[in-house]
């Protein structure tokens, strides 16, 4: 891999629109020490059942 | 966070059975390139200031005054219209995320997650699809969660990682939080 491509550019689109956006996010989100329970659904509802 | 933040807002909202609402962060433009941010600035909350950027720029202290007066005049004219007059909900002890459809100077969300702190959030947390690696650290240190789908080092602009980036209007906006607002009635 050369030195531009390992810059993280990205001639394609990684989504096609917000809406596929917030779904990717909602169901599975990046981030430091996020752990099996990423998933903000998931996270949602072990807050609401106080898990 | 208007406008696509919104759009990006319903689908999580309704995702997550969480409460939607909208908040107008406005950003600071420097006085001889708008596209760059010097700070940011929101009704009821103290400003953030990109001192870096300020002290680069050789941006005088009056202009900045005059700005932050021109851009909290600003917001609270889009929140008026976004919202109306409906009261904000309560938000001391709960968790609030903030979701736009990217971050890129990140001036605006971080003026937005001190306002959360302030308003007595017991968690902020910030959901953007797309942040420039070089600036979660930033975004990191003003709330306690920062969640995303890449965040590339090489980051021209939010739009390139999107097929379609359709502008949101401001009546899109308003359509989008009366349907939700119908919804939960």
């Amino acid at each position: 891999m050369d030195d531009f491509a390992q810059s993280g550019f990205n001639e394609e689109p990684i989504v096609r629109d917000r809406s596929e956006a917030a779904m990717l996010l909602a169901e599975k989100p990046k981030g430091r020490g996020l752990g099996p329970l990423g998933c903000l659904r998931c996270r949602a509802e072990a807050l609401r059942w106080g898990t | 966070m208007p406008r696509g933040g919104v759009a990006l807002g319903y689908v999580i909202a309704k995702a997550t059975g969480a409460e939607l609402d909208i908040i107008t962060p406005r950003k600071l433009k420097d006085p001889y390139e708008p596209e760059l941010a010097i700070g940011a600035v929101m009704p009821g909350v103290s400003a953030f200031l990109n001192d870096d950027v300020i002290a680069a720029r050789g941006v005088y202290p009056q202009y900045i005054e005059e700005e932050m007066a021109r851009e909290v005049e600003e917001a609270s004219r889009r929140l008026r219209a976004y919202r109306g007059s409906r009261p904000y909900p309560e938000l001391g002890g709960r968790i609030v995320m903030l979701v736009d459809d990217g971050i890129a100077t990140g001036a605006t969300m971080m003026v937005a997650a001190r306002w959360a702190r302030g308003q007595g959030a017991a968690k902020v947390m910030v959901a953007v699809p797309f942040i420039p690696k070089e600036t979660i650290g930033s975004i990191e240190r003003e709330c306690d969660e920062v969640l995303y789908i890449a965040a590339p080092e090489f980051f021209m602009a939010i739009g390139q990682f999107y097929a379609e980036f359709l502008q949101v209007t401001d009546s899109e906006v308003v359509d989008t939080l009366k349907e939700y607002w119908r919804q939960k009635r």
